[in-house]
């Protein structure tokens, strides 16, 4: 009977699907953040999976597997925007603010919603490492010590990065 | 405490990040000066917002078709591979190694034969089968191959340790494995069987040099593992 070693890539795949879906809605809603638009969003993903499937069996051995990926992501988002040179296109998502404004599901009064809009051109203004922390801790909540880890940036100059960050976006919505 | 104070120490009171000495202080000059209140109050409300900044969700069917095509991206790129490798193949050796008693505590002594030195050209990749002669079906079993620095399994590119599973029948499985030479040394490559805890391990020394390497040499029998 003849083997293969490649039967190895069959159960590698399963066991890359198995890793990876659980955290793929996360990942895309940083890659939505960081890119600014769903194109490119998608685009970071899938290269992102490229990237990785090569490297499950290291992925196996990962203890806290999100943060990881967190940080795969984050600089893979890196070296595509230092390559490329290019910023975030802000896309405004203006149909999902509209959306949340007529469920009501959240407080989306119109004075919000003007807010939000301001915010989104705000955030362009800073720079990527200050944009990058904001959307991260303020907009998605990772809290410091896990960011410390992600960004590989000790706490004490993510908070001062922080608080430079948010005393901008305030000049700037003044 | 004063304006710059409080502006200063903004980030930490909405964090939840303040000393609760400093918090009563802190609370108590909000309490006096209007501009400080108004300033919390909109930092609040930026927070607010910010946590509201809508996101679109990921489109039905894309984190499947994602991982597929990164699947298949993958086994392009390693089709490739074994496609030009197959084309420069000239010889191939065949290592055969017995499993006696790996399944059942009925060990057969290690016959450490004269280990033969399996010679790869820099200049051709080069199969190498090895056989794993068992004596029952070996269900789930863990197969592992452990490189040397001075060889890469083709479509393996930079890995030193590959491992899976599979089913081994009676008698003789064989397992081509396309070897390329990286640096001129002599090595040891390590190939094992594991299943239920037990591992049997055969080392099997790698040269790679400049040279031809001999065809088709059969060193059957040579191992027991």
């Amino acid at each position: 009977m003849k083997i293969s070693i490649f039967s190895r890539h069959k159960n590698q795949e399963n066991a890359f699907e198995e890793m990876i879906t659980p955290h793929l809605e996360r990942l895309y809603r940083l890659a939505c953040r960081y890119s600014g638009n769903q194109a490119d969003a998608e685009e970071l993903i899938q290269d992102l999976l490229v990237k990785l499937i090569p490297r499950t069996n290291e992925l196996r051995k990962v203890e806290q597997l999100h943060p990881w990926l967190v940080k795969a992501l984050y600089r893979l988002h890196i070296d595509r925007f230092r390559k490329s040179s290019r910023q975030p296109v802000d896309s405004g998502y203006d149909e999902q603010i509209n959306h949340s404004a007529e469920t009501g599901s959240n407080d989306m009064s119109p004075s919000r919603i003007g807010l939000i809009r301001d915010l989104q051109a705000a955030l362009q203004e800073l720079s990527e490492d200050q944009r990058i922390l904001v959307i991260m801790h303020d907009v998605e909540s990772y809290t410091l010590p896990e960011l410390e880890v992600i960004l590989e940036t000790p706490i004490g100059t993510l908070k001062s990065r922080l608080h430079r960050s948010r005393a901008k976006l305030r000049k700037l919505l003044a | 405490m004063r304006c710059k104070q409080y502006r200063n120490r903004l980030d930490d009171y909405l964090d939840g990040d303040m000393a609760p000495g400093l918090q009563t202080a802190f609370e108590a000059h909000a309490e006096e000066c209007e501009k400080c209140r108004a300033a919390a109050a909109s930092a609040r409300e930026i927070q607010k917002a910010l946590r509201q900044i809508p996101v679109p969700p990921m489109q039905p069917g894309f984190a499947s078709q994602a991982i597929d095509r990164a699947i298949k991206q993958r086994n392009h790129h390693r089709h490739g591979f074994v496609a030009g490798f197959s084309s420069a193949l000239a010889a191939s050796l065949v290592l055969a190694l017995f499993i006696g008693g790996l399944v059942t505590e009925n060990v057969r002594p290690t016959q450490q034969a004269v280990t033969p030195v399996v010679t790869i050209s820099m200049k051709k990749p080069q199969t190498v089968n090895l056989v794993f002669d068992v004596a029952t079906v070996m269900d789930n079993a863990t197969l592992s191959i452990v490189l040397p620095d001075n060889v890469e399994v083709i479509g393996f590119p930079g890995q030193h340790e590959i491992s899976w599973k599979t089913s081994l029948q009676a008698g003789k499985n064989i397992l081509p494995l396309p070897l390329k030479g990286m640096m001129h040394s002599t090595s040891t490559l390590i190939a094992s069987v594991e299943q239920d805890g037990k591992k049997k391990s055969v080392r099997i020394p790698i040269r790679v040099n400049n040279g031809e390497t001999a065809p088709q040499v059969k060193l059957a029998g040579t191992h027991t593992v």
